[in-house]
């Protein structure tokens, strides 16, 4: 019995390893050939590596063109160098681009109308949140202000009239009960 | 009922609107892009034919009837899966169907279609992608719907088959023959 299991144990050894062996030489043979593109001035080679983090893979959900290993990445960027050496703007580069894959390519999409809420939203959302917190913030502030008798919202002591005393006077003299229910009536 | 009490439903309404946002947005397909090419005049091109390395063809061999322009290749697992429905649609249907042979072998091609059948009138060769690119494309099977005046009416990615033939295509055929045949006669 233990012969059986030694030679099991020795050929599944001797298969993990021939696994190990191949797995190496297959991902030897996957690595990527490295893109050369060649340019004429640094000018015109940090244009293309701007562009090419600016613009979007069309396959690839969320990825520039220079991160992408996509076919289709591949020609573009091909395309991208030939429009570049063609002496086009940066602005046509972007507009031919535009014209055949949509404003999903720019990562930095154009100001129109389509884009307003892209391009507004957030500020609109951080202003409606500060509306917010600052009404919470004031709402305090007059509440405390309210709490506080002995002083006026110009913060000097209040002087009450012997009318007013004498009001005070009845008020606290009620139970705390009684103070409890006339409140809960007034909400 | 007084504005204190209607403020304690606020935070219920925003988490109905938040869930309704991101409830279809389960039912959105992100790799789906809406094509830039909808409702423009298909682009000019010179590209071989794929039967004929001596044939050119060009745009004006696409214009003149409704039809469908497919972009396929061998490479792509999705277009075998269309292929038979292609087939189909252009001979249970009669539809003009011109395929666009996307950066592939001509062999490999000519022998898929020898294989498979053959739904094209003629397939035009684009090795580099070329066309491709002038046309947005971005993946294999995209199917593309042109009118009789070679505009580009509709752009489906993916494989076309009986449910988007019969509820996408098939309407949007209909609406063009029908504007082509009021168009002539008026």
């Amino acid at each position: 019995m233990i012969a059986i299991y030694q030679s099991v144990i020795r050929a599944a050894a001797v298969g993990l390893a021939g696994l190990l062996i191949s797995l190496t030489l297959f991902s030897a043979n996957l690595q990527a050939e490295i893109e050369i593109h060649e340019f004429d001035d640094p000018n015109t080679r940090a244009r293309f590596l701007q562009l090419s983090d600016e613009l979007r893979c069309p396959k690839c959900q969320n990825t520039n063109l220079s991160g992408s290993n996509a076919p289709i990445a591949k020609d573009l960027r091909t395309q991208l160098i030939r429009l570049l050496k063609e002496g086009k703007s940066d602005q046509q580069i972007e507009q031919y681009m535009l014209d055949r894959y949509g404003d999903f390519v720019l990562y930095r999409p154009q100001l129109k109308s389509s884009t307003w809420v892209l391009w507004f939203g957030p500020l609109i959302l951080f202003l409606f949140g500060l509306v917010i917190i600052g009404r919470i913030i004031i709402g305090r502030k007059e509440l405390s202000a309210d709490n506080d008798l002995a002083t006026n919202s110009m913060g000097s002591p209040v002087t009450l009239t012997s009318t007013e005393q004498d009001r005070i006077s009845k008020l606290t003299a009620s139970t705390p009960t009684d103070t409890n229910k006339t409140e809960d009536l007034s909400i | 009922m007084n504005s204190k009490r209607l403020k304690l439903f606020l935070p219920l309404i925003g988490s109905v609107l938040v869930f309704a946002f991101l409830y279809q947005g389960l039912h959105m397909e992100p790799s789906k892009l809406p094509s830039a090419l909808v409702g423009k005049t298909f682009p000019t091109f010179s590209l071989p034919a794929l039967a004929d390395e001596s044939q050119m063809l060009g745009k004006a061999d696409l214009i003149g009837e409704i039809a469908l322009v497919n972009v396929w290749a061998t490479w792509c697992p999705s277009c075998r899966v269309e292929h038979r429905f292609l087939n189909q649609i252009a001979t249970e249907f009669g539809m003009p169907i011109i395929g666009l042979n996307y950066k592939d072998d001509r062999a490999d091609a000519l022998e898929w279609l020898d294989k498979l059948d053959n739904p094209y009138r003629f397939s035009i060769f684009d090795e580099q992608g070329a066309l491709g690119i002038d046309l947005g494309v971005y993946g294999a099977p995209e199917t593309y719907l042109i009118d009789h005046t070679g505009m580009i009416t509709y752009k489906h990615v993916g494989v076309v088959d009986m449910r988007v033939w019969s509820t996408v295509f098939q309407p949007k055929i209909a609406a063009l023959r029908l504007a082509m045949n009021q168009g002539t006669v008026n």
